[in-house]
């Protein structure tokens, strides 16, 4: 293969994937944006409360910028965001960039720790369920499995939490239950999060598994006696792999999700604990940038999974041309 | 639908887990709604008791009427938003799906991108706007939730506007709402009723999702999601309480989610289906005799009696009856036969690679002289190394994902012990023998990119790679078009000529066998009907069935216009396989033995046998009476 056929074949869907970024970045700046905007009635008497003096919320609504005609607001707002000044917490007066970015390393901690233990368990759970259930074999496994995962994903990342609090940390008093000040602290919020996206994920390879192997180049595969390893871990995994992460983003944005929840169990010191104080305590600077922050990580890691279905299954790239 | 619904297991204890929720969310609030409010200080923390089931919490209050009080808001809240979400999602995405291309792939690609977001986090968004409480929990969840009902309307919707009837509204010049209202609404209305049922699940976990946080319910109000905060709090002091409003959203979620999942089994019984597939089969070890050498020349393959059986409908069907062969080293021979003669399972049954659960047995079995029902004896790599392949669609034969190279050096570095240099050089020779030009491009290469004869040609040289004394083709030519089947039968003739490689032919056209052959194997309905040597087969063929494939073998350069000969009448079911003869239903020259008696195999010239009371009647038979 030649750099030239290379880039004939990436060079289109590169550029496809990067506009639909920048589309979706932008439509996240706006709605970020918007949320003080669109709240009812006037957003400097929300935020001041109704006891607060007219000049005080005259002056907090020239502060924020709302005399200004909309789109001058929204110009003003963006090119802040360029240059990562996403203003000041209305509550602690602390710069948002430095709030995030406190806060950022407890969060991807616990995001990644989390996103470990799903790629750890879940793909292999499902290659081997569905290896030993191909052909209709092993009926009863097949139904334990079924059962197992139906509870664990209909488990709610809180609810797992309180389960996993409970027993390990009320019952056997094994680990602690809230804070990040233990570096055991992050294995039962880890655990609670990614329980969920583990099922899932296990079922949907589980599937995919069964599918692939039914197919006839599994058969060719056999026919030249390669070993397990070969059959299942090439043959298999990169067939399965693709579709894996066709969800991938899906499972991605759940454990993001579910961190948000979770940390506020645990009392953890991350993202998630904030955006839910700042959105009781109409922080509007805080919720924008955290928001902002944890949007385009979720456009960023979809266009990454995008690209990295591009280059392991090399007909997504043709299709999508 | 709903009876088959009704009928899994899990569907009744579902709708009955999901009824007794109900019925505690209409009365426990009558019944004790004062009772769980009430503040009783005297009695603060305390574990269970006959008063107090589940004891009270740090207030003094009843922790399980609490928890049961609970379930009416919370489920009142789930199912709000889920209309909400519905009503939202249902009506973006339906209109979507009926607007002018462009348009509706912009919303399509917007319903996406939202749909990317945490449902929680796009709930926490909303509520920073329209604030905290239940009302505003209520609409936050609900439209987080829309973008995934837009989607299934979407899809759902769009499955159905390319529908005849649909298609000709647009052309008369219905407008995409009225389309929407008139033709698509209807037909999808039963499935969307179904998803919201499933949504409120979701809902419900969401919306105590954020009363939890204590973004929703505010005190003195209280749900499950802001009981279970209070528990939390004191965790350690009364665990109880938590434990109990989780075990509540759980059971109500559970109830809810599996009603949809019983609900997808009893529409979709393919959703858990494991479908076709390959696998190596159970064999039944039996005594192997000597094998004799055919012609002088030792035999690379020696079958004796091979049977293959399959479990059907509580008994054994016998898609393969104890068909005996043998082959010489360098030999090239043909199995012909209509599908479902067995002749494809034979090549698999030779190679191991009969599906499960089908059951090989035979007298003898042996490739090299070695015994192949004895796993032992004939290991991978034997066979590997004495037994190469060749599939009929080299497009899906050939795995997606994995380079031509990767492909055709795995086999030989395993098995060959070579490295990756000299796999590859030896992949390239390989290719090169097939007339591939530039091989060393191909290496790099997958193969969606090149034509069904190039993959032909790739699948032929892979089975090559470990220079096998013996290549099974299986319909090696029924996927390719007739100039390119021409050019696949003279790369397997150079072969087996230069080579030296004996190759089993697996065919349906008994046109492309004999081209090739020296000498071919006619089954029907599992069995060997007639073996005979290609001149033989020209000249006379023996068995009525024969004769009638090779009448069904278009002539070259014939015309087109005129339809094909076929042998008349279907094979037989091989659940219901004739008595007698197995071809009698369909016989020219049937007789009345024919229907009682199975002939056997006789022989009837030299290198000729066949198994006809008519056609071949023996030595030892008798003169068979006229119809």
């Amino acid at each position: 293969m030649t750099d030239n056929s290379a880039l004939a074949r990436w060079g289109p869907y590169l550029a496809q994937r990067l506009i639909s970024l920048a589309a979706v970045l932008i439509a996240l700046l706006f709605a970020t944006f918007m949320i003080v905007r669109l709240v009812p009635g006037d957003p400097a008497r929300r935020i001041l409360g109704s006891e607060a003096s007219p000049e005080d919320v005259q002056a907090l609504r020239t502060e924020m910028g709302l005399d200004m005609p909309i789109l001058n607001q929204f110009a003003s707002y963006s090119s802040h965001v360029f240059r990562i000044d996403l203003g000041h917490s209305f509550i602690t007066n602390q710069p948002v960039a430095q709030i995030i970015a406190e806060r950022l390393p407890r969060t991807a901690e616990l995001a990644l720790a989390a996103l470990l233990l799903v790629l750890i368990l879940s793909i292999p759970m499902g290659i081997a369920a569905g290896v030993a259930t191909r052909e209709r074999r092993r009926p009863r496994l097949e139904l334990a499995f079924g059962a197992l995962t139906s509870v664990g994903g209909a488990l709610p990342e809180y609810l797992a939490a309180t389960f996993l609090a409970f027993f390990f940390a009320v019952f056997l008093r094994l680990l602690p239950v809230a804070g990040a000040d233990n570096p055991l602290s992050v294995v039962l919020p880890a655990l609670a999060i990614s329980i969920r996206p583990i099922v899932v994920l296990a079922r949907i390879v589980r599937v995919e598994t069964l599918n692939v192997l039914a197919q006839d180049f599994i058969r060719t595969a056999r026919s030249k006696r390669l070993p397990a390893v070969l059959l299942y871990g090439r043959h298999t995994l990169r067939n399965v792999i693709t579709s894996a992460l066709t969800i991938g983003g899906l499972v991605f944005t759940g454990l993001l999700g579910g961190t948000v929840v979770v940390e506020n169990v645990f009392a953890w010191p991350g993202l998630g604990t904030v955006l839910v104080q700042a959105v009781l305590a109409r922080d509007y600077p805080v919720i924008q940038g955290v928001t902002l922050f944890l949007g385009i990580a979720v456009v960023v890691v979809n266009t990454t999974i995008d690209l990295l279905l591009g280059v392991l299954d090399p007909r997504t790239a043709v299709r999508a041309q | 639908m709903a009876r088959a619904f009704l009928s899994a297991p899990s569907g009744i204890a579902a709708t009955l887990l999901l009824l007794l929720i109900i019925a505690v969310g209409v009365l426990a609030p009558i019944v004790w709604g004062d009772a769980a409010a009430r503040v009783d200080l005297a009695h603060a923390t305390e574990g269970p008791s006959g008063h107090f089931l589940l004891g009270t919490d740090k207030l003094g209050r009843d922790i399980l009427l609490r928890t049961l009080v609970a379930t009416q808001l919370s489920l009142l809240m789930a199912l709000a938003s889920a209309l909400i979400g519905a009503g939202l999602g249902l009506g973006f995405g339906g209109l979507v799906a009926v607007l002018p291309a462009p348009a509706r792939t912009v919303g399509e690609r917007v319903i996406e991108v939202v749909l990317s977001f945490p449902p929680i986090l796009v709930a926490i968004f909303f509520t920073a706007i329209v604030g905290v409480g239940i009302q505003s929990a209520i609409v936050a969840t609900g439209i987080a939730f829309a973008p995934s009902f837009a989607r299934l309307a979407n899809s759902l919707a769009r499955s159905v506007a390319s529908k005849d009837d649909i298609a000709a509204a647009r052309a008369v010049g219905i407008g995409p709402l009225r389309v929407f209202t008139r033709y698509v609404l209807p037909n999808i209305a039963e499935t969307l009723i179904v998803a919201t049922s499933a949504g409120i699940a979701a809902a419900l976990i969401a919306v105590s999702a954020l009363s939890f946080l204590g973004l929703g319910v505010q005190a003195p109000q209280f749900d499950w999601g802001r009981t279970l905060t209070e528990g939390i709090a004191s965790f350690y002091t009364a665990p109880l309480q938590a434990l109990a409003v989780a075990f509540a959203i759980g059971a109500a979620g559970l109830s809810l989610g599996f009603l949809g999942e019983a609900f997808a089994h009893a529409t979709n019984p393919l959703l858990w289906g494991a479908g076709r597939g390959h696998a190596i089969a159970r064999t039944v070890l039996q005594q192997s005799t000597d094998p004799s050498p055919r012609n002088g020349r030792p035999l690379v393959l020696s079958v004796r009696d091979l049977t293959v059986t399959f479990p059907r409908n509580g008994g054994r069907v016998t898609p393969v009856d104890s068909i005996s062969f043998d082959m010489a080293e360098g030999e090239v021979i043909g199995i012909v036969g209509e599908s479902g003669s067995g002749k494809s399972l034979t090549a698999l049954a030779i190679s191991r690679l009969v599906p499960y659960p089908g059951e090989v047995s035979a007298k003898r079995l042996e490739l090299a002289g070695r015994n192949l029902l004895d796993p032992n004896e004939t290991d991978d790599r034997f066979l590997a190394l004495n037994l190469g392949m060749v599939f009929q669609d080299p497009m899906s034969s050939l795995n997606p994902v994995l380079t031509i190279g990767t492909q055709l050096t795995e086999g030989a570095r395993v098995h060959s012990n070579l490295g990756r240099r000299e796999a590859q050089s030896r992949a390239i020779a390989r290719l090169s023998e097939v007339h591939i030009p530039n091989p060393e491009q191909l290496l790099s290469a997958y193969p969606f990119e090149f034509s069904g004869g190039m993959r032909q040609r790739s699948m032929i040289a892979m089975s090559r790679m470990n220079e096998p004394r013996l290549i099974i083709a299986d319909e090696p030519t029924t996927a390719l078009d007739v100039t390119v089947q021409k050019q696949i039968i003279d790369v397997l003739r150079e072969l087996n000529r230069e080579r030296g490689t004996a190759i089993l032919l697996i065919s349906h056209n008994i046109g492309v066998v004999a081209q090739i052959c020296s000498r071919v194997i006619v089954m029907y309905a599992g069995r060997v009907i007639e073996d005979v040597d290609t001149r033989s087969l020209l000249r006379k063929p023996a068995h009525p069935y024969t004769r009638a494939l090779i009448a069904a073998v278009p002539p070259l350069g014939a015309d087109r216009s005129v339809p094909l000969t076929t042998v008349p009448g279907r094979p037989p079911d091989l659940d219901a396989i004739p008595s007698g003869c197995p071809f009698n239903p369909r016989c020219p020259l049937v007789t009345s033995r024919c229907r009682v008696e199975s002939p056997s195999l006789v022989a009837i010239g030299d290198s000729h046998s066949a198994a006809c009371w008519v056609t071949a009647p023996g030595p030892s038979a008798d003169t068979p009476s006229a119809r």
